[in-house]
């Protein structure tokens, strides 16, 4: 009996091809929303770096607006230039603006919908969501910006970087209390910014 | 024969990526056969690099008889039990309900193989590691699912060439 649970719960937590979770979410349960389970990482923000070029050209202000800021980004991996180094594929990706974050979903949103026929739509996360997801976050604390987790669980909500929400200026915070709080984000080194987003599905 | 180009899928669209090594093409596509073709087509030399996500497919339904997953071409294919055990699938997809002394490494091995659509026989960890040209020591990191950054560099000619420690 207990096997049999744990196949019915594993299939619950599995994205079935747009029947259950859109791509890379979990369902924040008490809400119709949907988080990413884990921040997004520099090779998802270097993806769409590479659509915007491919489409548009790299003299475009589509692919030059999709880069993070360089001294942001390179200050955090110690490194000199944007996705040099691959062993920080799985690093969140930081030096992303509000804006950028806007148009990432956008053009996330078009894709996931077009691939998997339904409309669905990403969007920063709101602070009601969060707070709900919270309750069901897992925490790997480790000193510093780390390498992100499996998306099997909503991790790193309130530990690793700090997250964008669509509250423009107001950042989620990052801490070892186990909580999720809120603070300004004029109070927060940009290189310690990360973003994730949540959907919902349309009918 | 060097590699030319790299695939990898988005675990944020679904959707897969590929690039010319030398950054000077890149492509969106809706299957891993997609990409690898138009990487083929845009990109100079031979061969392709897959980049498996984590988990290296995704179960849509299961039950103790049989298991439906995507693979990395975006195909839905159906295993059973009788392919690849139940407590194996526990161990690719990382559930606590997975036994280690259930499943030796060559079956463990072999399961991530065929999902990553690679499989090519053998059974026996000297024969799988012939047939896909793997030492013991890449054996032994599929074997204790340690993929995490793990490039496949399938030439034209099907050698393969693992990469346990870099990616794009």
């Amino acid at each position: 009996m207990i096997r049999l649970l744990g196949i019915f719960l594993l299939v619950l937590n599995c994205f079935d091809g747009m029947g259950k979770n859109p791509p890379g979410t979990l369902k924040v349960k008490g809400t119709s929303y949907y988080l990413d389970a884990i921040e997004m990482s520099n090779l998802e923000w270097y993806s769409y770096v590479i659509d915007m070029r491919s489409k548009y050209g790299k003299d475009s202000e589509q692919y030059r607006t999709s880069l993070p800021d360089s001294a942001t980004w390179c200050s955090t991996y110690s490194a000199d230039e944007f996705f040099k180094y691959g062993k920080y594929n799985d690093y969140p990706v930081v030096g992303i603006t509000y804006e950028q974050a806007n148009q990432y979903c956008t053009w996330r949103s078009e894709l996931v919908s077009l691939k998997y026929g339904k409309s669905v739509v990403y969007t920063l996360p709101s602070k009601e969501v969060i707070e709900m997801a919270c309750k069901q976050s897992t925490s790997s604390y480790k000193e510093g910006v780390y390498q992100l987790g499996k998306r099997n669980k909503i991790r790193g909500l309130y530990d690793n970087v700090y997250e964008l929400t669509v509250e423009n200026g107001m950042l989620l915070s990052s801490n070892t209390s186990g909580e999720c709080s809120f603070q300004p984000v004029n109070e927060v080194p940009p290189g310690l910014i990360g973003i994730r987003f949540m959907a919902r599905i349309e009918e | 024969m060097a590699r030319n180009y790299k695939v990898w899928k988005s675990g944020a669209t679904g959707w897969w990526h590929w690039e010319c090594k030398d950054g000077s093409a890149s492509g969106t596509a809706g299957s891993r056969s997609e990409a690898r073709s138009q990487g083929q087509s845009n990109c100079s030399g031979s061969g392709f690099v897959l980049s498996p996500p984590p988990f290296g497919g995704e179960i849509i339904r299961g039950h103790v008889s049989s298991f439906e997953v995507y693979d990395l071409d975006g195909t839905l294919r159906k295993y059973s039990t009788a392919e690849i055990s139940e407590n194996t699938f526990y161990f690719l997809f990382g559930s606590d309900f997975y036994e280690p002394t259930q499943s030796t490494p060559e079956e463990r091995v072999i399961a991530y193989l065929t999902i990553w659509g690679i499989y090519r026989g053998g059974q026996s960890e000297a024969e799988i590691k012939r047939r896909h040209d793997l030492n013991t020591a890449g054996f032994g990191k599929i074997a204790a699912k340690d993929v995490y950054n793990l490039e496949i560099t399938i030439e034209d000619n099907d050698k393969i060439t693992w990469n346990f420690s870099a990616r794009p």
